[in-house]
């Protein structure tokens, strides 16, 4: 890499400086992804078919349900958010990647600490704390291959000419301090020797749970929104002083919610949460505000690429936050706490917010760094169809089917099994979502693959010609 | 703005403050707690568990029962209930009057006239007979104080209201904090695909009916969802001569093969005997309530 | 240029790493210093007292010698004192012997009666 004189690099050097990180932290990601769906579905077929997998306790309920949900987080959201972070943060400091082969490493280092995580958790060691059941060995190599990605992220930025920060900046750089803390916290407080007496791990646990899936999450993805939004629409974000608003707000206010309205703990604590829920509003309206100004009016189609992608999951961010801050409401607890609602909040966030922004952004990204087209790129439409309509099938009938719940639930001459029922009827067609949302994610996993396996062969076939290529006369000592 | 330092203070700052309220505050507060008393006696609450039903908790924890299972119940207040439980010498109907007359007259009691005129009509004398349920115990105390001087037997009893309260069994008050003081982990559980824990113990005390519940859920509940675990027993042959003392009693559809017996392994024991553990119904200073004493 | 760069990403690296201990030497600090007592520490606290109590009466009640009821001779001996005694007591059997039935009959001896009417000082 070869800089010119006044110290810029073109966008090519850059993007090839983010290929081996990103291929690696991507196809992991879209692997996971994948297996993190599969896992999903093989849990739910349990309340379809209860004894499919009563001599199997790999796949029992239990262990298989959490195994699926922190695949989805830790496995796929987390590592595909770091890979785009460090392409956005090569972009914006116009200067390849900082220490290129840290994050390679510490990708390989992650994708071990996911395994390990996962097998225990089907073992049956998982810590019972949810979003934290990875027990300590595996906790352990997340963080550190957290830390060194975050280490090479940070020194880019730092590397940058142009000394201003933008607002893809703030979210982005708070969010990998913010993981590095709330994970390092509560992993020394809850999976230890001695974790805290009684009713307060659970508070520990809760606030955890806020802080990463939804604080993190929003700040992850509404930092990649923010670059993409207006690279794509061609507009310039909708307004800075907005944007440092909703930043702002989003974290002074977001950390408190977290504790929900029925807890069985002192009364402050969910009050707490419900004022913090409540003013956590703000953030969300204006972060929706900002992206629509600044896609309204654009004239670019999206067609079913990265910018439908992008597009969606903003709103799926809107709609999702807005649903789990009602949950803080003491009202709508009294139906909704204990209910598929949670369930179908929660993967909303996940799969129709953070997966499909992460999705759009890896559409765009992996041409670039790649520095050839995708496959199949007719199979992005196929994607974006397959997700966007199975999450919607995945997520709408779980809310719908927990508020019938939860109203039964209200109702004691109800007899608890038909609350159950009542449920029954809409996972039948949330566990098609689900199909649907793998068949998706299959996708992404073929193209990453198959680019994969192709820029290999093009390295083994340049290695084999260099190999082979008659050698110059000279060379060749007579 | 163009150093990374103020996005590091905004986000310190803010994740400092919602740690100090979030976590630091439930430490000092709750991370420090020891026994409670249980109200209007000697004995300490929660009591410590046998050595099986801790390991239980760990067997608990390792099959994800909390996936599916709440430990939680919530409650959404409570009611001061006179009740009326012997008239002695008089009849419903001049009881009836004297009560409303009593009302109406006496000025403590004026304000719930109406409650108790409203629960008394179309009253056949029929026992117990529920005067008043409210939150003001002074009606109750001088309500019960008044009829005790005619010579009607009341009796008034303090009882939490609410939706999981009302589901026979679920407990008789909210989860409060002093309830979790020995698990670790705390398996508060998020989703009631299936009914609330914190009282199972005293639904279903026998502890083979928990075995069978697990290894054949739908042997005892139509239609649960349960999954069957199975592989926290073993099917074995039967030994010659009498049936081995811990094996399963099972209806027809569900029982192994002839010749065969189902037989917990220590883990589903332990289970069982962490769910039959599962008891709160104390009245605490927190969460008051009047127990229900044997029939005399 | 390039080297301000370079060290302005160095800082930027290093000042990471420094900060993001920060939540995590919290935790430590209030694990170490929030260290309430066991749940069962004051019934431990009356368990060790008591067994204390005990042991102290035990070590009296087997190391040292007292007479425990001069009126019928009975006494309280360490058993290595009290093995030698009789060792060398009976040397002489005989002579042991002599006064075996009178001290016996000592000590089973009545207590004398109570008076009838109570001492003043009690």
């Amino acid at each position: 890499m070869n800089p010119t004189e006044n110290n810029t690099f073109c966008p090519n050097e850059i993007d090839a400086s983010c290929r081996v990180p990103l291929l690696a932290l991507f196809g992991g990601a879209a692997l996971w992804l994948v297996l993190g769906l599969a896992l999903g579905i093989a849990a739910m077929l349990s309340f379809h078919q209860p004894d499919l997998f009563a001599g199997c306790p790999f796949l029992s309920y239990g262990r298989a349900q959490a195994a699926a949900n922190d695949l989805l987080f830790y496995g796929f959201v987390i590592p595909a958010a770091l890979g785009v972070m460090l392409w956005i943060f090569a972009r914006l400091s116009r200067s390849p990647l900082a220490l290129p082969l840290v994050p390679v490493a510490a990708a390989n280092l992650w994708h071990v600490g996911v395994l390990v995580g996962t097998v225990s958790i089907l073992l049956g060691f998982s810590t019972g704390h949810p979003w934290l059941e990875y027990p300590r060995a595996a906790a352990v190599l997340l963080f550190a291959a957290f830390m060194l990605v975050a280490v090479s992220a940070v020194a880019t930025m730092g590397f940058r000419l142009n000394r201003e920060l933008y607002p893809s900046h703030w979210f982005l750089f708070a969010a990998l301090l913010w993981f590095v803390w709330s994970y390092a916290t509560a992993n020394l407080f809850l999976v230890s020797g001695h974790p805290p007496r009684g009713v307060a791990q659970a508070v520990v646990g809760w606030w955890l749970a806020n802080n990463l899936i939804f604080v993190w999450l929003a700040l992850a993805g509404v930092g990649i929104a923010f670059y993409f939004l207006p690279k794509i629409a061609g507009k310039p974000l909708a307004s800075s002083g907005y944007a440092l608003f909703a930043f702002l707000t989003l974290v002074f206010f977001g950390a408190w919610a977290g504790i929900p309205p029925g807890a069985p703990v002192p009364a402050w604590l969910p009050t707490v949460s419900a004022f913090g829920a409540l003013l956590s509003l703000i953030p969300v309206i204006a972060i929706g505000i900002i992206a629509k100004k600044t896609v309204c009016g654009a004239k670019v189609p999206c067609r079913g690429g990265p910018f439908c992608f992008i597009k969606f999951g903003v709103l799926g961010f809107v709609v999702s936050s807005l649903l789990y801050l009602g949950e803080f409401c003491p009202r709508a607890s009294r139906v909704l706490e204990f209910t598929w609602f949670q369930t179908g909040v929660t993967q909303w966030q996940l799969l129709g917010f953070a997966g499909m922004i992460l999705c759009g952004a890896i559409y765009e990204i992996l041409p670039r760094v790649m520095d050839r087209e995708l496959p199949f790129a007719w199979l992005v439409k196929l994607n974006f169809f397959l997700f966007a309509g199975g999450t919607l099938l995945f997520v709408v009938p779980l809310l719908l089917g927990g508020v019938e719940q939860g109203l039964k639930l209200r109702d004691a001459a109800v007899p608890f099994a038909d609350t159950g029922a009542a449920a029954l009827k809409f996972l039948r067609v949330s566990t098609t979502g689900q199909l649907l949302a793998l068949l998706g994610s299959l996708c992404l996993l073929l193209n990453i693959l198959v680019m994969t396996i192709q820029w290999k062969l093009g390295l083994v076939k340049c290695v084999v010609t260099a190999v082979t290529a008659p050698l110059n006369a000279p060379e060749v000592k007579s | 703005m163009k150093n990374g330092f103020w996005v590091f203070l905004a986000a310190f700052v803010a994740l400092g403050a919602s740690w100090l309220g979030l976590v630091y505050g439930p430490l000092k507060q709750l991370g420090v707690a020891t026994e409670t008393k249980v109200l209007q006696s000697d004995a300490k609450w929660p009591q410590a568990r046998t050595g099986d039903a801790t390991l239980g908790l760990q067997v608990y924890r390792s099959a994800g029962c909390a996936a599916c299972h709440t430990e939680q119940i919530r409650q959404t207040g409570a009611a001061n209930v006179l009740t009326i439980t012997e008239t002695g010498s008089h009849q419903p109907a001049d009881l009836k009057g004297f009560i409303n007359s009593l009302s109406s007259s006496v000025p403590e009691l004026m304000n719930y006239s109406n409650a108790v005129a409203a629960n008394l009509a179309g009253w056949n004398g029929e026992l117990p007979k529920v005067l008043y349920r409210g939150a003001a115990d002074t009606v109750v105390a001088l309500l019960g104080d008044k009829l005790k001087a005619v010579g009607v037997k009341t009796e008034a009893r303090v009882v939490a209201t609410g939706a999981d309260i009302a589901r026979p069994g679920w407990g008789a008050r909210q989860s409060v904090a002093a309830d979790y003081l020995y698990d670790a982990p705390v398996q508060l559980g998020s989703l009631r695909a299936g009914p609330d824990l914190s009282n199972i113990g005293v639904r279903s005390p026998d502890l083979n009916w928990q075995l069978q519940h697990l290894y054949a859920p739908r042997s005892l509940v139509k239609n649960s969802t349960m999954p069957a675990f199975r592989f926290l027993f073993s099917v074995r042959k039967k030994a010659d001569g009498p049936d081995a003392a811990d094996a399963l009693v099972l209806p027809k559809e569900f029982a192994p093969a002839t010749g065969q017996e189902v037989v917990p392994t220590t883990e589903a024991r332990q289970l069982a005997a962490y769910l039959v553990s599962l008891k709160a119904g104390v009245p605490l200073y927190e969460a008051p309530f009047t127990p229900i004493t044997a029939a005399k | 240029m390039k080297f301000e760069q370079t060290n302005r990403a160095t800082a930027a690296a290093l000042g990471f790493l420094a900060v993001a201990g920060i939540f995590a030497g919290l935790a430590v600090a209030v694990k170490l210093t929030l260290n309430p007592p066991a749940i069962d520490a004051d019934r431990a606290a009356e368990r060790s007292r008591a067994l204390a109590e005990i042991r102290v009466a035990e070590e009296k009640s087997l190391a040292t010698a007292a007479t425990l009821d001069a009126s019928r001779g009975i006494v309280r001996l360490p058993i290595e004192a009290a093995l030698k005694l009789a060792a060398e007591k009976w040397r002489n059997p005989s002579a042991a012997r002599a006064d075996l039935n009178a001290r016996a009959e000592k000590a089973a001896a009545e207590l004398p009666k109570a008076p009838e009417k109570p001492s003043a000082f009690e």
